[in-house]
């Protein structure tokens, strides 16, 4: 109605911005060819369904990343090492712990980051202004991958599939959403009974590498569960 | 008739023969029905714009373009929500929605969007070259305190993580990460999430335990106004059209609505129908009463000639004076028919009474009754019409023109038409009698003490009446909403994070940058009105326009970083060396270099923000709106503003209200001056008292009105007020009747007691309908008709004396 006043407000527009600065200023944007081989096999479902039975899912599990960052202006990788948990109720906590500490806790609509300095910061990903796209699919796209959740995956991404003889595979992952492949075309996935490497490339030739160990899949313990509610306390004594 | 006295149009109607009147008659209506067709030839319309109807306020020039660009950005927008128990479908069902609208209805509506993108990407490309100038409050406060150290430090932790937004790209450019957050600052605070380019989230429910479901958003703009009747068929059709060929691909996705199109068509279905209803039931029972008064074929026949003639006269004139007829105007003219009716009434009650004159003789006898009656409506119509209201000016000349129709029919057809010999109507006339007996013997209290009882009763029911009497001027009760509609409309409200109301804020200034400052002053203000509740949100340029001023000041603040510790701060990232001199040189160049009004409003980010600005013309400087929603308080927020000369709050629902309540005592004052001026005209012709008394029936009438109308609990409103001008116009005629018939009133008794029920039919049945002004409109002619009708019979008491005594 116009004159009591409903029309919503005139300049609908939403900024996912983050996600688009990439393309502000243009570098030449090529991605890594040497996955070009895989991105060219599309993975068909049956294959699909061999793959998922061969990485045993599991609802739960922790263990130890070390990522690695390739920035092309930055003079050398950004190397960092750290824990994660995954539940596939409670979500996933990112604990980066050297060369500092810092932890992201992935929950659904939920995003809690705890700085150097302990200060934990919330976001409601439904109320947030940010929308941050990754850090929506962040959750979605680990919890799938630690669960084996294949039929998830598929509804974000378009797969590509390579196996080796030795149960050795790759899953290259284009994402399906514009946005966030505006910030990630390609993800290469790989693995044999469990995920091992998880690889992200985005456009102007940066890309990380992120290395999975000691993956334990037993099922959490109360500590490990009372990690994903973290209160200001608990984040500044692991600060310290 | 005007030239001449009205003796001498009279005797010259005399002496034409009824051949020679009907052939004048023809031609009358053979030149309307050519004037017609040939308005409808040169694209005459309905028009159904509710606001068509609504007085024009006498705004100043700047206010006027600041109102009717807020109009022109808020019009023909539409907003459709797809709803499922799967966010997937929801957000694949919106897909296709937009595929569908885009692909088969791009005649009909442009705009169709979700998550504009491109519109993000749009003002990234605009502020990216002038981020220098940009710092967030919280980044200017902290360079202010030089921590520096600090925000490198922050933009490392950044940098580590992977799934954040960091990239080579960014921090070549931008190595402390500033620039995003600025650019966040811009987007409108919503609780909506995205997903495949659509705009998706989940649906409010008040039940905790209710499965979630999730709503995407559609949004779209019609190409034609929604107020046109045919525009908004063409919308709503191609709408169902797409929305039914996204059930069929998912099945379990429900759809609800917002914005003016469903409003509009929903007055317009509901005009349509109360017309063809209202309209229907009131010409049924108009030609019961013929039949059951007459018994024959002819009078019906004459009646239904005397009410085509009418309407056509209505309806031609109408659109000859206006190009257009409203939709109200067609609800409001449905009156019309219980109104034309009465001079054939009036007619063939004076036959039955005289069955021994011919037709023509008894039109010349009736003439200078009918004559007056006509006079008085129209002054009464007239006065409608001065009512500032496009749309009540066209009910005044709807009516009065139908009414000239009914009365030239009756001068010039009826003397050749109506001749037909009557069946006996004597049964009624005898009625008619018997019920005048009654009244003015059984029902006026013979003994004094009854007398005194009757008058204290009146008094008090006056008195009690006329103090509970209150009144309402608010414009929105012109509109009546379906509660699904309002539903819908109220649940994507909530989704969107509320809309805009009507009021805004208009800030201007002589320069551009007195009016960039004087939103940035505006903004502190604002926030804390939100905060207070006084407000729900509000819209303003200012972050996408900071003042040169504030710009200056960020750009100085930035100097410590790209002049005064970009090494430390590039070593600390560990950036190459070789971004460094680029950067500098960046900064540099960007010396003095501003955002302007022009350069953004030109931008492909701008254009749509582009109706929130005011150059300056003529008188006026520049200007730009704020947009507010969901004001709670409207007088202490305006409070807050009061003694700002640079901001104004401009309510236009508000200037419109107060027009209506002025107009609404205008109007009882010109009653109040209709009621002296009748008495006067009939002074002439009747004497003082004589003349006093038949005015006084309506007049007291009017008064009765009032009170029941309090006594109800009616608010009153500029609708009662006009139609208790009406009740004066169509009352006097009855008073009138009788004065002219002075002993023979047994004609005028069934004349008056048969067009009571025909005007009753018609104004009545309109207190039925759904639209409140109507409603009030008929409410108040249903109750003012009554007394009239009740009190008109004791003239007779003054009339009859003479010969009595």
């Amino acid at each position: 109605m116009t004159f009591t006043g409903s029309e919503s407000r005139s300049c609908q527009f939403i900024l996912i911005c983050i996600l688009l600065i990439g393309n502000a200023v243009s570098f030449s944007a090529h991605s890594e060819t040497s996955f070009d081989a895989l991105f060219a096999q599309t993975a068909s479902s049956s294959e699909l369904t061999q793959l998922s039975k061969q990485l045993a899912p599991s609802s739960q599990a922790k263990g130890v990343f070390t990522q690695y960052r390739h920035l092309k202006v930055l003079k050398k990788p950004l190397i960092s090492k750290g824990i994660f948990v995954f539940s596939k109720q409670l979500g996933v906590i990112w604990q980066q712990q050297s060369p500092f500490n810092s932890t992201l806790i992935l929950q659904a609509g939920r995003l809690t980051q705890i700085d150097s300095q302990g200060q934990v910061h919330i976001s409601d990903v439904q109320q947030s202004t940010t929308a941050n796209q990754l850090s929506q699919l962040m959750p979605t796209l680990l919890n799938a991958l630690l669960s084996g959740d294949l039929h998830t995956l598929e509804q974000h991404f378009q797969l590509s599939l390579q196996s080796a003889s030795n149960a050795q595979w790759q899953l290259g992952l284009t994402p399906i959403d514009p946005l966030v492949k505006k910030a990630i075309p390609r993800l290469v996935l790989m693995g044999e009974q469990q995920i091992q490497t998880l690889i992200l490339f985005s456009d102007n030739q940066d890309r990380s590498r992120i290395e999975f160990s000691a993956i334990n899949e037993m099922p959490l313990t109360d500590q490990d569960k009372a990690r994903f509610s973290p209160t200001e306390e608990d984040s500044s004594r692991e600060a310290r | 008739m005007s030239a001449k006295s009205p003796l001498a149009v009279f005797s010259v109607l005399a002496t034409l023969s009824p051949s020679k009147k009907l052939l004048v008659w023809l031609a009358l209506v053979f030149f309307t029905l050519t004037l017609g067709f040939l308005q409808w030839q040169s694209g005459a319309k309905i028009q159904t714009d509710i606001l068509a109807m609504l007085p024009k306020v006498s705004e100043q020039p700047l206010e006027q373009r600041a109102i009717a660009q807020v109009e022109q950005q808020l019009a023909n927008r539409l907003y459709i929500g797809v709803i499922s128990a799967d966010k997937n479908q929801a957000v694949s069902a919106a897909s296709a929605l937009m595929q569908q609208l885009k692909s088969n209805s791009s005649a009909v509506f442009t705009g169709i969007s979700s998550a504009d993108i491109s519109q993000a990407e749009a003002l990234n490309d605009f502020y990216f070259p002038y981020r220098f100038n940009l710092l967030t409050d919280k980044q200017q406060q902290q360079l202010t305190q030089n921590q520096w150290p600090q925000l490198t430090q922050a933009s490392l932790q950044k940098l580590y993580s992977a799934f954040g937004y960091a990239n080579s790209a960014l921090i070549s450019h931008d190595p402390l990460l500033l620039y995003p957050d600025n650019l966040l600052a811009l987007a409108p605070k919503q609780a909506l999430s995205v997903e495949n380019a659509v705009l998706v989230t989940r649906l409010p429910s008040n039940d905790a335990k209710a499965t979630p479901r999730y709503v995407a958003i559609v949004m779209a703009k019609g190409l034609q106004s929604v107020f046109s009747p045919n525009a908004q068929q063409s919308q709503l059709s191609a709408l169902n059209t797409a929305q039914r060929a996204v059930s069929a691909e998912f099945a379990a996705v429900d759809f609800i609505h917002a914005g003016a199109l469903f409003h509009a068509a929903a007055a317009t279905d509901n005009a349509k129908k109360e017309v063809s209803s209202i309209g229907l039931i009131s010409l049924i029972g108009v030609i019961a009463l013929v039949w059951f008064a007459f018994r024959s074929i002819m009078p019906l026949m004459i009646a239904v000639i005397t009410l085509s003639c009418s309407l056509l006269f209505a309806v031609v004139l109408t659109l000859v004076v206006f190009g257009e007829l409203h939709l109200l105007t067609l609800v409001f003219g449905t009156s019309l028919i219980g109104i034309a009716i009465d001079y054939c009434f009036h007619f063939y009650c004076e036959r039955l009474n005289h069955p021994q004159q011919d037709a023509n003789r008894t039109s010349l006898a009736i003439l200078p009754a009918i004559s007056l009656a006509l006079v008085t409506s129209i002054i009464a119509y007239g006065s409608l019409g001065l009512a500032p209201f496009p749309g009540m000016q066209q009910v005044a000349i709807f009516c009065a023109a139908g009414l000239i129709g009914a009365y030239l029919t009756l001068v010039f057809a009826y003397p050749k038409l109506a001749g037909a010999t009557l069946n006996d109507g004597r049964h009624l006339l005898e009625l008619a009698d018997t019920y005048q007996g009654f009244m003015l013997k059984r029902a006026m209290p013979s003994s004094r003490l009854s007398r005194v009882i009757l008058l204290l009763s009146t008094v008090a029911f006056i008195g009690v009446g006329l103090s509970q009497l209150k009144s309402n001027d608010d414009i929105r009760q012109l509109q009546h909403t379906p509660a699904a509609i309002q539903q819908q409309e109220d649940t994507l409200r909530t989704v969107l994070s509320g809309g805009t109301d009507n009021q805004f804020l208009l800030v201007s200034g002589q320069t551009e940058e007195q009016v960039k400052q004087a939103l940035e002053r505006l903004e502190p203000i604002l926030e804390t009105a939100q905060q207070q509740q006084l407000l729900g949100n509000h819209f303003s340029l200012s972050k996408f326009l900071p003042s040169e001023k504030t710009q200056a000041r960020n750009y100085q603040l930035q100097q410590q970083i790209y002049q005064q510790h970009l090494v430390e701060i590039l070593d600390h990232l560990g950036i190459e060396d070789s971004i460094k001199q680029p950067l500098a040189d960046e900064f540099t160049a960007a010396k003095n270099r501003y955002i302007h009004v022009e350069d953004f409003l030109q931008s492909a980010a701008g254009q749509q923000l582009s109706s929130m600005w005011l150059m300056p013309q003529q008188d006026s400087g520049y200007a730009s709106i704020v947009l507010l929603g969901g004001i709670k308080q409207l007088d202490t927020l305006s409070a807050l503003f009061s003694d700002n000369p640079n901001v104004d709050l401009v309510d236009k629902v508000g200037d419109i209200s107060k027009v209506m309540g002025h107009y609404r005592q205008l109007t009882l004052a010109l009653l109040v001056i209709a009621l002296i001026t009748a008495v006067s005209i009939f002074t002439f012709r009747f004497g003082v008292k004589l003349a006093s008394i038949v005015v006084s029936v309506p007049a007291f009438a009017a008064i009765l009105t009032l009170s029941t109308l309090g006594l109800m609990h009616a608010p009153l409103t500029l609708f009662h007020a006009l139609a208790l001008i009406l009740v004066f116009g169509i009352g006097i005629d009855y008073s009138l009747f009788f004065a002219e018939a002075n002993q023979k009133t047994r004609g005028v008794m069934m004349a008056v007691l048969m067009s009571a029920i025909s005007t009753l039919l018609a104004f009545g049945l309109l207190a039925f309908s759904q639209t409140p002004a109507i409603s009030a409109f008929g409410l108040t002619l249903l109750i003012g008709i009554s007394f009239t009708f009740l009190l008109s019979p004791f003239i007779q008491i003054f009339t009859r004396k003479p010969s009595q005594c």
